[in-house]
């Protein structure tokens, strides 16, 4: 029975032999990483925002400066 | 390596760069936001749509606002301190720290009214609509309207009274 690995190696280059299926991977692959990152990034810009307005209530309550 | 398994990591790597160029996209204008001078004002900007005149007013109103502000802040800091040290020296209520309490009040109630004031300010340079969203946003933000536990829920209703609050 061969290595797992050299099974592994043959089907991916059964894989990649099809350029249909290279393609799909490489698009497959760029969608996930695109996609990761607008969630990411959405939820940073979020943050971001929300630190902007916890700025903008320190500024101007003096309890908020104070005492948070 | 055959030159076909080169497409495994090559696929990986469009994957990170996506990654990186979509979350850079997303987030630097807020991270520019962040870095500019009056970065606090900035939200009020985005939230609220301000047009550049009003927003160069509405700057101006915060920096004006912003001496009271600190001066206020001092006077909570030393009275804080000072009701601190009062509380800590006894262990009964003694008229020391009756009247400090009430001088915590007071310059409480000072700062209360300097901010309702500078919001209504606010306020009124900002479309109708804008405005009472801003002071609605602000009265839940600051310490204007203090923030309390729901009435029911700290203080159980006893008895045959019905509802409503059981001191």
């Amino acid at each position: 029975m061969a290595p797992l690995a050299v099974v592994l190696r043959e089907r991916l280059m059964q894989f990649f032999c099809r350029p249909r299926m290279a393609v799909a991977y490489v698009a497959l692959v760029l969608l996930a990483g695109a996609g990761a990152g607008a969630l990411r990034g959405h939820s940073t810009a979020q943050g971001l925002a929300g630190s902007l307005q916890g700025r903008y209530v320190q500024s101007i309550d003096p309890f908020a400066a104070v005492l948070r | 390596m055959n030159r076909r398994l080169l497409f495994l990591p090559l696929g990986l790597v469009l994957g990170v760069l996506a990654y990186g160029v979509v979350y850079w996209l997303q987030v630097r204008e807020h991270r520019a936001i962040v870095r500019a001078p009056h970065a606090e004002l900035a939200w009020l900007r985005t939230e609220f749509g301000l047009s550049g005149p009003q927003w160069e007013r509405v700057a101006a109103l915060h920096d004006a606002y912003r001496p009271t502000c600190n001066e206020l802040c001092r006077q909570i800091a030393v009275q804080n301190a000072r009701l601190e040290a009062a509380a800590l020296a006894t262990n009964r209520l003694t008229d020391d720290v009756r009247a400090l309490i009430a001088e915590t009040g007071r310059v409480r109630d000072q700062c209360r009214q300097a901010m309702l004031g500078h919001l209504y300010t606010v306020a009124a340079e900002l479309p109708p609509e804008a405005g009472q969203r801003y002071l609605r946003l602000m009265l839940a933000a600051t310490c204007i309207v203090e923030a309390a536990h729901p009435i029911d829920s700290a203080h159980p209703v006893t008895g045959a009274q019905g509802g409503g609050h059981a001191h």
